[in-house]
């Protein structure tokens, strides 16, 4: 054991002696700090672009108003004269310029609050957000004291004429018949789902209800295909109403409560305070009866934070994608839990337990203590990683071109003989230079960690500079941002590794550098886009493919699946990965089991064909 | 006294392939012995060298380093060998003095004040510090020379370890390799196609043909004089030799041998020297030379090999 120190020891003096281990070593430590610097660059001009102001957009208001308003009165006369011939067939057709119309109402209404309180409505301003409500409630109270039908009823009542118009003959109508039952309620539910979906963020951002008569936790998949294809026979064609209307929400308040409301939206555009925003919000987050208490908590505590964090309410202000991925990741894993489904996707429930711990982590970065307020945007978070990641590459680089040539390079120019002359064991020979492969691994991993930690405090502010969460059976454990950042670096040194061993196999086998280095270059630069070109034409190829190196052999991306983003849930919230999907189906110790298989196949050949063959 | 077997080589086989390259070679070498080792190109003798110092595995056969088997004791058996294979090489990027370095460390017991005295026994040290690419062949023979030294190994086996050098460097070595035999009791195997050197430094000669031992003896066994020595007899012109032909052939017993076309060569008896000189004189046929003629190694090695076979 003594000599393979020594040749390790030896391996050291050549490996500090080669000018393209200062070379690459030199570049990786100029690409970090080279990338935190354009990160900060960035993420700071961000926020030079401000909204379009008022005045540049009234003229253009204007203009739409004028518009608008002769649409709207040609569309009433269409309406009219529809009406008036009172055709059966022309029914659907009538309904859904009942919807145009109204649309068109809500948007000039829109647009003459705007123009009547100097709002941009093409802004994200907060006061935009108040001048809708008012529209919604405007034409709700205008329905209301004219009794017309809410839009729902007019659909519903549609619903029941083509019910009763479907033929007894109609041979495909006898299961529809039958399953009548489920039709009713599938159909409100299709139609209820695909409103919440396209809506989803507004309406989290809004405070709005989740639509109550949604139970989709009842669909099994079963039901669900049959109600698909109920629908494909025969409403696709006829009827497939998908508008969103959002002043429906208010049709159950009184005149009066409605006129509160207007008033005080009056009061708080008027005031422009966004405290009072704020707290108008919360309050029509308290009265809506589609949240329950957590998701109320949820939401009030979202939008406390949001007043910490941008007491003026800007429209763009640093930090505010942090948070908002955050918030979108919490209830998009609380939506998981709660229903076991995603997308009409039943989840596995490794999907769920992996949501549970989504939930458990953006709850915990969500209540951390915010002292410091961010000057730049939230993509300044990821630096750490990707500058992690770069380096990563870069000493792969260098260990491929270190490992392609230990070997080879030593035979080939004959220098080895010193080396086989000497009273050492060929097999001790072979694990010193493996030795030096995984201890210049380390090393070249330890100096990206530094140069990232060092680069992080220069460029990421400290609100950045986040701790590495993750849930436990007792609760969540967070590692400290530059232990896990260590820990980080340090799980990578598997991908770099077997890379290494990668190429020193084939070193070892063809003797050759230029084929060896250039192999290993290939799989690991080469075949990474192919495999990804090949999942991006066919996402229903084979799993095999995860299996072909070195698709998953950087274990750091098990060891740390989440790097203070939300990057790793969208695998499973799109529900399109298969091949993330065979993962998450196989036992969570198969990627280090294929690890270590690939990482002792690979040294046993290479040491094999080492240690047996003539030089 | 029989010396001491420092390197033995018993029953040895290897092949690359089909082609047999090494069939059933046995030699020893001793302590304190200057061995030559020779055969035309390609007869095996850098495989033989490879198998010795561990590039190559044995098919057959056992190959003993001071009493330590090569195959069962391979780090004791090794660490009393030196040598050089083939060309010499270094890592080129490192000085000289960091290659002696980095073979030391492998020689535990071995002090780093050998450095300088290998570097000063081949007189290297105005170069040892310079990288190995900067090196003339010569020098990085020096320098390889020097490391196979370093450990003070009980046997050293150099292949072709002339080349490259000056013809000072060649002396220098030589008389280093015979004090290094004769005085300090090291045994050395050397290979060379040098054969005047050979003749010149070396106790005892193998001769190995297409990866067989053809010959070994000593070598002033091997060149000592015969009761007939040769004598050379150089002619005035072409004419007289054939003159002198004719005459030689009149009488069966000499079998001259011509060498040019004034030239040829008997092998005599003293006495019958003076006996051809006076009938040579008395035919009238003119002699402008007349000598003993000293056989050599080459001449022997060619007639042994038939002046060295195609490749195969």
């Amino acid at each position: 054991m003594n000599k393979v120190f020594v040749l390790l020891r030896n391996e050291w003096t050549k490996i500090l002696r080669k000018k393209i281990v200062y070379f690459i070593l030199i570049l990786t430590v100029l690409g970090i700090v080279a990338l935190g610097g354009i990160f900060k660059l960035f993420s700071l001009s961000y926020y030079s672009d401000d909204q379009i102001p008022y005045t540049e957009s009234k003229s253009e208001m204007e203009k739409e108003l004028f518009n608008i308003e002769k649409e709207i009165s040609d569309l009433e006369q269409h309406v009219e004269s529809i009406e008036e011939n009172n055709k059966s067939d022309q029914a659907q057709d009538l309904l859904n310029l009942h919807i145009n119309l109204a649309n068109l109402k809500h948007y000039k209404l829109l647009l003459e609050l705007g123009l009547a309180k100097n709002i941009n409505i093409y802004s994200s301003d907060f006061r935009r957000q108040l001048i809708n409500d008012w529209a919604d409630l405007q034409l709700t109270k205008e329905a209301k004291l004219a009794g017309s039908p809410k839009i729902n009823e007019k659909i519903h009542a549609y619903d029941e004429a083509i019910a009763e118009k479907a033929s007894p003959e109609d041979s495909n109508t006898d299961k529809i018949i039958s399953e009548e039952a489920i039709n009713e309620e599938a159909i409100i539910d299709e139609t209820n789902s695909k409103e919440s979906e396209t809506s989803s963020d507004e309406a989290v951002a809004e405070g709005s209800s989740l639509d109550e008569g949604r139970s989709l936790s009842d669909f099994s998949s079963e039901q669900t295909d049959t109600i698909h294809g109920i629908i494909i026979d025969n409403y696709s064609i006829d009827y497939y109403p998908y508008d969103y209307y959002p002043y429906e929400k208010y049709s159950d308040l009184t005149v009066e409560a409605i006129e509160q409301k207007i008033k005080k939206i009056d009061q708080i555009i008027e005031e422009n305070s966004y405290p009072m925003f704020i707290e108008y919000q919360i309050n029509n987050i308290k009265s809506n009866q589609a949240l329950n208490d957590q998701q109320k908590d949820f939401k009030i505590s979202d939008l406390e934070l949001e007043l910490q964090v941008n007491p003026l309410g800007k429209t763009h202000y640093p930090g505010k994608n942090y948070f908002l991925s955050l918030q979108h990741l919490r209830d998009n894993s609380f939506a998981a839990i709660n229903n076991g489904y995603l997308s009409y996707r039943p989840l596995l429930p490794v999907e769920i337990e992996e949501a549970r711990h989504d939930f458990q982590v953006a709850n915990y970065y969500l209540n951390l203590p915010v002292t410091d307020l961010p000057t730049t945007d939230a993509s300044m978070s990821f630096y750490p990683g990707l500058a992690i990641n770069l380096g990563t590459y870069a000493i792969i680089c260098l260990i491929i071109i270190l490992a392609g040539s230990t070997i080879s390079q030593e035979i080939s120019t004959g220098s080895i003989k010193g080396l086989i002359i000497a009273p050492v064991k060929r097999y001790k020979i072979f694990f010193a230079k493996a030795l030096s492969i995984l201890s210049i691994s380390l090393i070249g991993m330890l100096i990206v960690y530094l140069t990232t930690l060092i680069s992080s405090y220069v460029f990421v502010e400290p609100f950045y500079r986040l701790p590495y969460a993750f849930a436990t059976q007792n609760g969540v454990v967070a590692l400290q941002f530059p232990v896990y950042l260590l820990l980080l670096s340090f799980s990578k040194v598997s991908f770099v590794l077997i890379t290494g061993a990668t190429a020193l196999m084939f070193s070892s086998i063809t003797r050759s550098t230029s084929i060896s280095v250039g192999i290993t270059m290939v799989m690991q630069f080469g075949l990474l886009s192919i495999y990804n070109f090949i999942k991006l034409i066919s996402i229903n190829l084979h799993p095999i493919i995860a299996f072909l190196p070195f698709e998953y052999l950087d274990l750091s991306k098990y060891i740390f699946p989440v790097m203070n983003d939300t990057s790793f849930s969208s695998f499973i919230f799109s529900g399109i990965n298969n091949s993330r999907e065979f993962v998450l189906r196989t036992p969570s110790t198969l990627p280090y089991l294929y690890w270590l298989a690939m990482i002792i196949g690979l040294i046993w050949i290479a040491r094999d064909s080492f240690v047996k063959n003539d030089l | 006294m029989e010396k001491e077997i420092s390197l033995s080589v018993r029953n040895l086989y290897k092949s690359f392939g089909k082609h047999q390259v090494i069939e059933d070679l046995s030699f020893d070498l001793h302590a304190g012995e200057i061995l030559g080792f020779l055969g035309p190109n390609g007869a095996g003798k850098s495989t033989t060298i490879k198998l010795i110092m561990g590039f190559l595995t044995l098919d057959y056969g056992e190959i003993t380093i001071c009493g330590k088997n090569h195959r069962t004791e391979y780090e004791e058996a090794m660490q009393n060998i030196g040598g050089i294979v083939e060309n010499p090489e270094m890592y080129h990027y490192l000085s000289g003095r960091l290659n002696l370095e980095m073979y030391r460390r492998l020689h535990p017991g071995v002090d780093k004040s050998r450095i300088d005295e290998v570097i000063e026994l081949l007189h290297m040290q105005n170069r040892a510090d310079q990288k190995v690419k900067h090196y003339s062949l010569g020098m990085k023979q020096r320098m390889c020379i020097a490391q196979a030294l370093l450990p003070k190994p009980r046997v050293l086996i150099l292949d072709e370890p002339t080349n490259g050098l000056d013809p000072s460097g060649i002396r220098e070595l030589r008389n280093l390799l015979v004090k290094l035999a004769h005085e300090d009791g090291i045994a050395v195997l050397v290979s060379s196609h040098q054969l005047a050197e050979i003749q010149k430094m070396c106790d005892r000669v193998i001769i190995i043909d297409r990866g067989k031992l053809i010959d070994n003896q000593p070598i002033n066994q091997m060149i000592k004089q015969p009761e007939q020595s040769l004598t050379l007899f150089r002619f005035l012109d072409a004419e007289q030799m054939n003159k002198a032909l004719e005459l030689f052939n009149e009488n069966s017993i000499y079998k001259p041998s011509i060498i040019d076309q004034n030239t040829l060569i008997l092998a005599l008896e003293e006495k019958q020297i003076s006996e051809i000189i006076f009938r040579l004189s008395q035919a009238h046929i003119a002699l402008t030379a007349v000598q003993p003629h000293q056989t050599n190694l080459e001449e022997l090695y060619l007639s042994i090999t038939g002046g060295g076979n195609p490749i195969e």
